[in-house]
């Protein structure tokens, strides 16, 4: 019973953390510039999301190694120092784009500017990390983020065609601007294959003490909660397919991104709007800092917990907090947060053959996953996985500058 | 390099080639130069459009001064960033289109600052007078 409310639990979370500020910029450009073509994106990227979070939740299962730490006792120091090094980099990014959207959220409610929100809103961050345990952020958050599911309420409401959403899932070439779907296309894929999402769910599984004969709730909440939590990111798609790209605008700020509710909420459109990318961000912002913690405590050894008092792992408490403190500082800056978040997208994709490769290696090692290596079909979709990535890799620059 | 003087056919290739290399990149700074115009047309088209769209869901009502408000605003900043990026290259003041899209820009910026002023003061019939006369192409708002 507890393993099957611990799934309902998982996948239920999965969903309402799923949506955060590069997967709302992402999807709503792409459907305010493209309709539903890049339907397709959104699907392989939560296939590929949900392969890599199975393997890390297995890995972790069967080693009691977080993938952080797996990678630097198999590789050593001098290969994990470049892909932490690269992670450290992103989630900092990331972070200060989730502030800003944060905090953007609370502007288009207040008025007020974004500016002035982003240090209220990191300290409630800091706050919620270090007075609360995993079990809050996890499901606290996870659970409140349910309200993105307006979003495919929205796209439900307005009634788009079943056929041409179907048709959205095989990929199309555009009929203008082929670059910018390809840059779009390939920022989709960062916004969702985050490497900080398998990594805090590497630790996560930990966290909660998944047993071996759990292994299935770790099978059925990463298919089922990245599955359903692509939803979420459809609901964005196919919301400003609908109502910005009749309209013909291009998304360039979250202000304009609002807009997409208005035809199905009236009234509420703007507050819904502001709940999701506000809630959003902040679990996200949650889960980042709280990454950063384990990925640095895990590849120096320290000693990490979200669950025991911060004393006890003093390390890992001032790791998450400086952080925190940093990404602050560059958010206050005043840095577009949407730029910014296009910016990380595409840098995610950039690494991410060093967040894949490792994969390859683990999920064959008996020494790591004893009975549970990966089947044939895993090795070779991982493998096909590790050339795509390093393909995209080489394009997204150019991508970006020619497209962005 | 004096085999090539001393040969005609040599020169003539080198010169063939060099003319072909200048026309290759004068034709690749044309098309750089028109895709720049047709992105500058394409961002003040978007945000005239988002101008109007915004005006309208205050005007039935469908979303708070706050929100129409700093929406507004953050509209004007974006026109204003493309009214400067236009600015900063003299080629594309120089070109007939650029120069009308500087003063659409200008325009807009002006039309928005005023609508803002009007959503303040919850001013109707101030906001439908300044939409109508939003420089945006209306047939290209046609899905």
């Amino acid at each position: 019973v507890s393993a099957v409310v611990d799934l309902i639990l998982g996948i239920v979370t999965s969903i309402g953390g799923f949506v955060e500020v590069g997967s709302i910029s992402t999807s709503a450009q792409a459907g305010a510039e493209f309709g539903f073509q890049l339907l397709w994106a959104i699907a392989v990227a939560g296939a590929m999301l949900a392969l890599l979070t199975e393997m890390s939740g297995r890995l972790a299962v069967m080693s009691k190694r977080p993938i952080a730490a797996a990678v630097r006792e198999r590789f050593g120091i001098h290969f994990h120092v470049v892909p932490l090094g690269a992670e450290l980099v992103l989630d900092l990014l990331l972070l200060t784009a989730e502030l800003g959207g944060a905090a953007i959220a609370v502007k288009l409610l207040t008025g007020i500017g974004f500016q002035w929100w982003i240090l209220p809103i990191a300290l409630a961050v800091w706050m919620i990390l270090w007075f609360s345990n995993f079990t809050v952020v996890e499901y606290g958050i996870g659970l409140l983020g349910l309200i993105t599911l307006s979003f495919v309420l929205a796209a439900w409401r307005l009634g788009p065609d079943a056929g041409d959403v179907a048709r959205g899932f095989i990929p199309s070439l555009p009929s203008h601007d082929g670059v910018r779907y390809a840059f779009l296309a390939i920022s989709i894929v960062g916004a969702t294959v985050s490497p900080y999402l398998v990594n805090f769910y590497s630790s996560g599984t930990l966290e909660e003490d998944m047993k071996q004969d759990e292994l299935w709730v770790n099978t059925a909440t990463t298919y089922g909660g990245n599955m359903f939590g692509s939803l979420v990111s459809m609901g964005v798609l196919v919301t400003s397919a609908m109502v910005i790209q009749p309209l013909q605008i291009k998304v360039d700020s979250y202000e304009q991104a609002a807009l997409m509710f208005v035809p199905a909420f009236d009234r509420w459109a703007v507050v819904l709007f502001a709940l999701s990318l506000g809630i959003g961000c902040i679990g996200a912002a949650l889960e980042i800092s709280l990454n950063m913690g384990y990925v640095l405590s895990q590849a120096f050894g320290w000693s990490w917990s979200a669950n025991k008092p911060r004393a006890e792992h003093a390390r890992f408490s001032c790791a998450f907090t400086l952080i925190l403190i940093v990404a602050t500082a560059i958010a206050l800056l005043g840095f577009d947060p949407l730029r910014l978040t296009m910016i990380s997208v595409a840098l995610t994709v950039v690494v991410m053959p060093l967040m894949v490769l490792p994969f390859l290696v683990l999920m064959n090692d008996t020494k790591f996953v004893k009975d549970r290596t990966n089947t044939p079909i895993g090795n070779a979709i991982l493998a096909f996985l590790t050339v795509l990535g390093a393909l995209l890799a080489l394009v997204v620059i150019p991508l970006e500058i020619l497209g962005g | 390099m004096s085999g090539l003087l001393r040969s005609g056919a040599p020169v003539r290739g080198l010169a063939v080639a060099t003319l072909g290399l200048a026309a290759a990149l004068s034709a690749s700074a044309c098309i750089r130069h028109d895709r720049r115009i047709q992105q500058h047309q394409e961002a003040l088209q978007s945000l005239g459009s988002t101008t109007k769209a915004i005006a309208d869901a205050w005007l039935t009502g469908r979303v708070s001064g706050t929100y129409t408000h700093t929406a507004l605003e953050q509209t004007f900043r974006l026109v204003e960033q493309e009214r400067t990026a236009l600015a900063s290259a003299p080629e594309r003041l120089i070109d007939p289109r650029g120069a009308r899209l500087s003063d659409a820009a200008d325009q807009l910026s002006r039309l928005v600052a005023e609508m803002m002023s009007d959503v303040r003061a919850a001013d109707a019939a101030g906001v439908r007078s300044h939409l109508a006369a939003l420089p945006i192409d209306h047939e290209r708002e046609k899905p």
